[in-house]
């Protein structure tokens, strides 16, 4: 069925064509009993375990008969909740008890469970998962509702209008009678004879039961017994472990491998080798680890990468950015920018750097895969944002369908964005090992290969100029972006497919929303906002906050330092700005509010910092101090404030932007990666310092809320950290902090001007 | 010559017969060996605390502790905290505060905070805030797993 089906073709919804124009090619699929399971061949894998067989609905929901309601996940579990998010949306137009509804993940691959941003296929990134699919499970949820109510109607022959549902349950008041959803489930077998239905109104949103009540989700209790299994704890018949060694730099092909001390190690089973990698493969991980400690392996010399340093890349960066001479492309572009050789336009210009940044998801990098079939076929246990990608990648490797592939979508220990690379580099050695070894191998990195092997957030160097004129307004607004694409080397099908332009590096840099229109933007009406294309050859992908969090850093910080030159208060400067949005004016506002502004702080001085991206209004005030003898920033408190129009989840969503923060304070103080000669530096978790409890503040949040569809809220705090700090930094010194992170050396710099 | 060595061990109440390198560590046999999945490994290096298991109610990292050196000891594990089906205290305040997203630090985390309860029963935020720093999170802003400890010490639940 793998979503585009035949099956009952006038059935749902009458107007189908107007549906597939909203939904952007969905197709709607439907199967009754004796069609039960999930149909095609992708649906493997999803491990439907023993359950009664049940009435699928369509291509979101079936019922059992003993009531049980099944309704499919498409996205990532990571921790961010959309394992309970996404189904509750569908449980609520569906009117079902939620305790009556199991969960489970949906095939990897089928456009009725892809993300349409991402041409329909599943990527849980970018924020977008709620939003992207909310009117989606809206429409499944009700239609699957409706098909309950004309198979009662039918019944017990009355106008299906005459119906109502009570959670799980159909009720004819007129009769009293009452059927419950397991009991229709039962005898639902004659979809043909339903005829066509007209699509009902969607619940009105003061009867929601589900949606914005804090649903408990469903992934906790595994989780605290430790009975959650990642693709780490796997454990197939027969399995063996490998130590892989993976090429340092992109592109190096292995020349010479010693591998006899390794060979000599009892437990060693065999010593595998491809162009890009040595494999180790033993009876036991310990034993695989210390085997390739002995083996003495060289690569082959990359040119453009064996001599790259990250200290000459950023002055190459930054002198790209500051070189007015070098058109970039223009991403957002209005009016002009004359006023910035007006005489009578006071002119400032600025400078904001980042450095290249780590995933550090807290479950290194692992897999399972069992080849079988004499190397026909394969099972993958591992935790991809990118199911497809992760399929078509062991497919791939070993010259077979995708067809013939099985993927277990295990929880993620996190992700971040470095689980849909597609080479899927964590993933196919497993799957070659195994169709050597015919037997189910588990390759686990170790977190020195999972930084050695990192795709890192790409480096940026910023230059900013504005024109202020006489009555205090922004003229001319010019900011270049130096940077990586990052995923134009790594990801060539999605870099293509979104016409070869700077989509991850400009995020967060444009003022206007998404469609266009004004949103909840400033004020900018003469603008250009350019990027200028670095090729470094790094490794890179896209990072939580991809070019957003870089992006807002110079905006926020710019803005900042523009209002402090006119002596105008920062808050009223930024109201000023949002004079078109009521919206960004009351976030604003209220996080104002909430830090209580003008209250005095011995030692200690507060920062803000405003974002649209991705059309949530959020703005964030930090506080913090300085100890000038440590050289080091501590942060007591962040408020945040954020519209994400409806919240599924409101508890969830105060996670996401308190995670998000936290997140972001990482990238302000302390996270950076450092390359010599084409090697990251960085080994584990004592040099690549992530923010721990003690120094973590309290964030406060509060969120507005509205009944627009729900936005996207999982990049947003870490997104807005980083100028909060920097525009504290300011307020509490006097001195201007330009490049994250914020180390001891740059603050004594900064001090020190 | 073996440099294997037949070991027992006591892990949660139960004793386990293994032979063991004796350089393994107690992490590697727990997960690889006795298939106690629950205690994770983020680091093998002692500074993310993903593995963190009581020994003798001293929380320890199991990927820095040898197998063979923990025999005579009392060990615990995330697999060994309900009792009767019951979750522990630490485990339910965790759900109570949604103290959690990915989960791939929660076993450590909550071994290592009852643990400090156990030593404090009436700690403070910022007691729990450096105790529990040894342990990385990287999903949750670590404010709801505060919370949740705080909610058991004695202060908060009225038992002072």
């Amino acid at each position: 069925m793998n979503g585009t089906t035949q099956a009952g073709p006038d059935l749902l919804p009458v107007n189908r064509r107007e549906f597939l124009k909203q939904t952007g090619g969905l197709t709607f699929c439907f199967a009754f009993a004796g069609f039960f399971g999930n149909g095609g061949a992708h649906a493997t894998g999803t491990a439907p375990g023993a359950k009664p067989p049940s009435t699928e609905l369509n291509a979101y929901v079936s019922i059992s008969p003993d009531g049980t309601v099944t309704i499919i996940n498409p996205a990532a579990e990571m921790g961010q909740g959309v394992m309970t998010a996404l189904p509750i949306i569908v449980a609520e137009e569906l009117d079902v008890e939620w305790d009556d509804v199991r969960i489970e993940s949906s095939p990897p691959f089928g456009e009725v469970y892809g993300d349409p941003l991402f041409f329909n296929r599943i990527f849980t990134t970018s924020s977008r998962t709620v939003t992207n699919y909310y009117e989606r499970l809206r429409r499944f949820g009700r239609e699957a509702r409706q098909v309950l109510l004309e198979h009662a109607a039918r019944k017990w022959r009355v106008p299906a209008a005459e119906l109502r549902t009570a959670p799980s349950l159909v009720i004819h008041d007129k009769t009293g009678r009452s059927i419950s959803y397991g009991e229709i489930a039962a005898f639902a077998d004659t979809p043909a004879s339903i005829g066509r239905i007209e699509p009902a109104p969607f619940k009105a949103a003061e009867d929601y039961r589900l949606v914005g009540k804090n649903v408990r989700r469903r992934d906790l209790s595994g989780k605290v017994t430790g009975s959650a299994e990642y693709s780490m704890d796997a454990r197939p018949e027969g399995l063996v472990y490998a130590a892989v060694s993976r090429a340092p730099v992109e592109g190096a092909a292995l020349r010479t491998v010693k591998e006899h001390d390794a060979r000599s190690i009892s437990g060693v089973i065999d010593v595998i080798r491809r162009p890009e990698s040595v494999s180790v493969v033993a009876t036991s991980y310990p034993i695989a680890l210390k085997a390739r400690d002995r083996l003495e392996i060289t690569w082959c010399e990359v040119e453009a990468m064996d001599r790259f340093n990250s200290d000459d890349a950023l002055q190459q960066h930054r002198s790209a950015a500051l070189d007015l001479s070098r058109n970039g492309f223009p991403w957002d572009a209005q009016g002009d920018l004359s006023s910035l050789a007006n005489d009578t336009a006071q002119v400032y210009s600025a400078e904001y750097r980042t450095d290249y940044v780590y995933h550090a998801q807290m479950e290194p990098l692992n897999a399972v895969v069992s080849v079988t079939d004499g190397g026909e076929k394969a099972e993958i246990w591992a935790g991809t944002q990118a199911p497809a990608n992760t399929v078509e990648a062991v497919a791939g490797i070993l010259d077979i369908p995708v067809d013939n592939v099985i993927l277990n979508r295990s929880l993620l220990g996190g992700g971040f964005g470095r689980r849909t690379v597609p080479s899927m580099d964590f993933v196919v050695d497993a799957a070659w090992l195994s169709k050597v070894m015919q037997r189910p191998v588990k390759v686990v990195w170790t977190r020195e290969d999972d930084l050695r092997n990192g795709h890192l957030k790409p480096m940026t160097a910023h230059f900013l100029r504005a024109a202020v004129d006489s009555r205090g307004h922004i003229s001319a607004w010019h900011h270049r972006v130096a940077s990586d694409e990052s995923i134009k080397l790594l990801d060539r099908p999605s870099y293509e497919a979104f016409g070869k332009v700077p989509v991850t590096s400009m995020l967060g840099s444009s003022h206007h929303a998404m469609d266009r229109t004004i949103g909840d933007a400033y004020d900018l009406p003469n603008r250009l906002v350019e990027h200028i294309s670095m090729d470094t050859g790094v490794r890179l992908y896209p990072v939580r906050g991809v070019g957003a969090t870089p992006n807002n850093l110079a905006i926020e910080s710019f803005i900042d330092e523009i209002a402090a030159q006119q002596q105008t208060d920062p808050v009223a400067f930024r109201l000023r700005l949002l004079h078109r949005s009521k919206r960004g004016k009351r976030i604003i506002e209220t996080v104002a509010g909430m830090a209580d502004r003008t209250r005095e702080r011995a030692g200690r001085a507060l920062g803000i910092a405003y974002t649209h991206y991705v059309d949530t209004a959020a703005a964030a005030i930090a506080e913090i101090s300085c100890d000038q003898k440590q050289e080091k920033i501590m942060v007591h408190r962040v408020w945040v404030a954020a519209d994400v129009g409806l919240a599924v989840q409101p508890d969830n969503v105060r996670a996401q932007l308190e995670g998000g923060i936290i997140h972001g304070l990482g990238y302000t103080l302390s996270e950076r990666i450092t390359i010599k000669n084409g090697l990251i530096q960085q080994r584990n978790f004592h040099d690549y310092s992530v923010m721990r409890m003690a120094e973590a503040p309290a964030v406060h949040i509060e969120l507005l809320h509205s009944d627009r569809v729900p936005t996207g809220v999982g990049e947003t705090g870490s997104i807005l950290a980083p100028a909060a700090v920097a525009n504290a930094f300011a307020a509490l010194t006097g001195k201007r902090l330009r490049h994250i992170p914020f180390t001891p050396d740059r603050i004594r710099q900064a001090l020190l001007t | 010559m073996t440099d294997k060595q037949a070991v027992t061990l006591s892990i949660n109440g139960d004793p386990y017969d293994v032979l063991a390198d004796t350089r393994q560590t107690l992490l590697q046999v727990l997960r690889e060996q006795l298939s106690l999945t629950g205690t994770k490994c983020g680091c093998n290096n002692g500074v993310c605390g993903s593995c963190t298991i009581l020994m003798d109610d001293l929380p320890v990292r199991a990927c820095l502790t040898l197998a063979v050196a923990a025999t005579d000891r009392e060990i615990t594990t995330i697999e060994g905290l309900e009792s009767d089906g019951e979750l522990h205290p630490v485990q339910q305040a965790i759900i109570e505060h949604q103290g959690m997203q990915c989960g791939f630090c929660t076993p450590g985390m909550i071994i290592a905070a009852k643990a400090l309860l156990d030593r404090n029963p009436d700690p403070t935020l910022d007691e729990i805030r450096d105790e529990l720093s040894g342990n990385l999170c990287r999903c949750t802003g670590y404010v709801k797993i505060a919370y949740a400890v705080l909610s058991l010490a004695d202060a908060e639940r009225g038992q002072n």
